[in-house]
């Protein structure tokens, strides 16, 4: 399993920049046999990514420069097989079939083998010799396969396979060396002198006979993992832990990032009052100050959060913990008539919901894609993370707590579990409708053993996650922002009519809240109020829910354009003194417990997000999917909202 | 599955022609060239698709593509012929006169010129083979092996398991000492009294 990490990147990106007369060598292998980590250490960060045409499976390529060679190195998907199943799988199939019309096959290619999985790996490498490519081998895990008592005579093992072999266990400075001196050597690399065969039969005599040669003796099973399994894999223990380890996470958010998030805030304060005092001209000071900084800003000052959301991520991953939790899941799937890996398209949905519907493309009904589809979009996406920050905070303070738990940590805790339990619950449904009864096929997992994560790859990650988020809040978010900047300030209004209706034209706060109270977002925002009246939104959320259609960061960039015009410095402030202009609540704070409780909620449950609707669209192939999904929850949104601010109204 | 076949696999060797196909020990229970080989085979000598003499080792058997012929294009084809001739042992004709001993002389040869007598010549060590009768070889340790308090070690669970490995039929191994073992340095650094 794969997390991809996570953003909703356009699809379809050319892979420009590179010279297309270098030498290609392509990394194959199946996942988790290190493929990615010698491909990192090779090209450093030098790697660009886009994706494969028509198919929407990240490429990956980066450019090595080896004493005086270029070379260009290409990391395709991870596949235990060239007889394609799954679209990855696919992609690696077609690059290596020299036929392929549209992609170019690589000079040579460089195979990664588990080396405490050979048996499984070898009819892989097989079946890339008969490419008849020039091929080398890299073994990775050598270190493993001897901790746990596993041996291979690397010797006999090349004599047996006919082509280069090396060892390279995790990217190691020192075996990289005779790597890089053997890729550069690539039109000299030995070819066997008959490839092996393809007929499955003979196959397996081969395998077995390179093996028994190379006096491969099988790893034992890790003695470390299989206690550590003991407790994690266990039906109730491994829950608690699951659970409690989730909890911990969600304290670390709050108590870690806050910090951090604070000072972002405090310095888009001091840059906004400073625009507000050196720039002239009012719009452009306006513009700049509440548009930009208080929008944009706003969003990017939850940048910590993101970061630490895909540290837990990417270490649960690569510690190899993320395949428990789908096996413990796995159980209770099963329950429900869902299989396991409709739990790891969910898993994958925590990123974004984007790779987690593609993740359904591994299930091999189209009723249970279609079903996981509908619910993916419910687990709680990075994207989410803003909101929920911004919104449980104006609801409970830092220092409230549960016990001796901080009370923030606990609602988003709660939130991710509903949100999960809600994904789960809808897969369910939609299963059950119109469903023939037909016997789950089997799901197999790997269960990788226990590896420390290294910070390399944990740090890549994060960066990466971190990349996609900027990227979003310069494309998305900053033009939606600039949209309703300009939404939310006209028309102008001249002095004499501000004046006329008794506002002091002198005081910019008066100025401002007078321009968006009249603006052209407040008459779209106040003719929606009818449908939101009953949750208690008023005319300046509903332009928040609106506009987070496009990306729901978008919402906390509304509210912090809405909150700088009230009050430049502290936006925030601004926002937690926001009152209700008319009707019977008329005066009293607009974020009550009872309005926040059911925002929560609101955003819980609704689809605003429209990239996940276009990849629904693509994904299912007709709009029906996509229009069903985005109704069953915003009705389901919009009941549990409107629930929810009538049971914490009458609480508080 | 259909049946399964005898693990084979093919190496190359300085001759381009000449593949070893890596067979299981034991596989076939002589050495060198064999009178006669099954069907399968014969056919495609009488094909010309292979040429020369068929060579058996204790682990391996070495064929020769014949001329206007390829490995590449032809290989699959003399696999299938060979795993077919491996599934039926008993139509191999040994070499005439050939012993079991003989086969047990290559496995041990077979060992002195790979890793084992690498080790050994490594440490200036020499194994000299004495005798082979009915399964058992005798050894006489020279150089540095002899007087060495390893040489026991280095014999049983080297040399001997690997001749095991290529005939498993192996009734065992005895070692001798070389005449006048010299003493370790150790010892002669010491003073000695007479």
């Amino acid at each position: 399993m794969t997390l991809d990490s996570g953003h909703c990147a356009a699809p379809g990106e050319e892979l420009g920049g590179f010279d297309e007369q270098l030498p290609t060598l392509a990394l194959v292998g199946s996942p988790n046999s290190g493929k990615t980590t010698l491909f990192n250490a090779l090209t450093g960060l030098r790697a660009k990514t886009g994706n494969y045409p028509g198919v929407t499976v990240t490429r990956y390529v980066g450019r090595v420069s080896i004493d005086d060679h270029e070379l260009i190195i290409e990391d395709l998907p991870g596949t235990y097989s060239l007889a394609a199943i799954s679209p990855d799988e696919q992609v690696v199939a077609d690059v290596l079939d020299l036929d392929h019309p549209t992609l170019a096959t690589p000079d040579a290619l460089v195979v990664t083998l588990d080396a405490t999985t050979l048996r499984r790996s070898l009819n892989m490498l097989a079946q890339v010799l008969a490419t008849g490519l020039p091929v080398c081998v890299v073994l990775t895990f050598t270190d493993e396969l001897t901790r746990r008592q596993g041996s291979l005579d690397v010797a006999a093992f090349q004599r047996a396979v006919g082509v280069p072999v090396l060892t390279v266990t995790g990217g190691r400075r020192q075996e990289l060396g005779p790597l890089r001196d053997l890729l550069v050597d690539w039109s000299a690399w030995p070819a066997p002198a008959l490839p092996p065969p393809a007929e499955p039969a003979e196959v397996i005599s081969w395998i077995e006979s390179v093996l028994t040669t190379s006096r491969y003796v099988l790893p034992q099973i890790d003695e470390r993992t299989r206690r550590v399994d003991a407790v994690l894999l266990h039906p109730v223990w491994g829950t608690l832990v699951f659970f409690a380890a989730m909890f911990v996470f969600f304290q670390i958010i709050f108590t870690l990032a806050s910090p951090v998030q604070g000072w972002l805030q405090s310095l888009f304060g001091f840059l906004s009052t400073q625009v507000e005092h050196h720039v002239g001209n009012r719009f452009i000071a306006s513009f700049l100050a509440d548009g930009i900084i208080g929008g944009v800003g706003g969003v990017v000052a939850f940048l910590p959060q993101i970061a630490l959301l895909f540290v837990l991520i990417s270490i649960m991953e690569a510690s190899g913990y993320m395949s428990r939790a789908a096996f413990l899941m796995d159980r209770v799937m099963a329950k429900a008539g869902l299989e396991g890996r409709a739990f790891v398209a969910l898993l994958s949905s925590l990123a974004c919901a984007i790779p987690g519907i593609m993740a359904t493309r591994t299930l091999p009904s189209m009723r249970d894609r279609i079903s996981t589809m509908m619910g993916a979009p419910l687990m709680t996406c990075s994207a989410r993370l803003p909101v929920y920050v911004l919104l449980v905070g104006l609801l409970v303070s830092p220092s409230d707590r549960v016990g001796p738990i901080g009370a923030q940590g606990v609602i988003m805790f709660a939130l991710y579990l509903v949100g999960a339990l809600s994904a789960m619950a809808s897969a369910w449904v939609f299963s059950r409708i119109g469903r023939r009864s037909g016997p789950l096929l089997p799901f197999y997992m790997e269960m990788p053993p226990y590896r420390m994560p290294s910070a390399r790859s944990v740090g890549l990650a994060v960066w990466d996650a971190c990349r996609g988020f900027m990227r979003k809040v310069g494309k998305i978010i900053l033009s939606t922002t600039i949209v309703l900047w300009v939404l939310l300030n006209v028309p102008v209004h001249s002095a004499a009519t501000m004046e006329a209706a008794g506002v002091d034209v002198h005081d910019h706060a008066a100025v401002s809240a007078y321009t968006i109270d009249h603006s052209a977002a407040a008459s779209v925002g106040r003719f929606v109020e009818p449908v939101f009246q009953p949750l208690g939104f008023d005319w300046r959320i509903n332009v928040g829910i609106l506009a987070s259609l496009s990306a729901r960061e978008v919402f906390v960039a509304t509210m912090g354009q809405v909150a700088a015009a009230d009050n430049p410095d502290k936006p925030a402030e601004g926002l937690k003194h926001l009152t209700v202009q008319s009707g019977p609540r008329a005066g009293e704070k607009l974020f009550s417990p009872a309005v926040l409780a059911a925002l929560l909620v609101f955003f819980l449950y609704a689809l605003q997000c429209a990239s996940t609707i276009g990849v629904l669209r693509r994904e299912s192939g007709s709009w029906k999917w996509p229009a069903v999904a985005f109704g069953y929850m915003f009705v389901v949104a919009w009941t549990m909202a409107f629930l929810t601010g009538l049971v914490v109204g009458a609480l508080t | 599955m259909s049946e399964s076949l005898v693990p084979v696999h093919p190496e190359a060797t300085d001759d381009p022609a000449v593949l070893r196909w890596v067979v299981p020990v034991g596989t076939l229970g002589f050495v060198g060239e064999p009178s006669g080989v099954p069907a399968p085979l014969q056919d495609l000598y009488a094909a010309g698709v292979l040429t020369g003499s068929v060579v058996v080792e204790p682990a391996a058997v070495l064929l020769q593509i014949g001329d206007g012929h390829s490995w590449r294009t032809d290989g699959p084809l003399v696999r299938r012929a060979l795993q077919a001739a491996l599934a039926r042992p008993g139509e191999w004709q040994p070499p005439t006169g050939a012993t079991d001993d003989d086969l047990l002389r290559a496995a041990v040869d077979e060992v002195l010129a790979g890793e084992v007598g690498d080790f050994v010549r490594g440490h200036g060590g020499v194994i000299d083979v004495l005798t082979i009768d009915d399964g058992e070889v005798t050894v006489e340790l020279g150089g540095a092996c002899a007087g060495c308090p390893a040489s026991g070690l280095t014999v049983q669970q080297r040399f001997e398991a690997a001749v095991r490995r290529h005939y498993p039929r192996l009734r065992g191994v005895v070692a001798r000492e070389a005449q006048a073992p010299r003493r370790s340095r150790l010892i002669q650094l010491l003073p000695t009294r007479h």
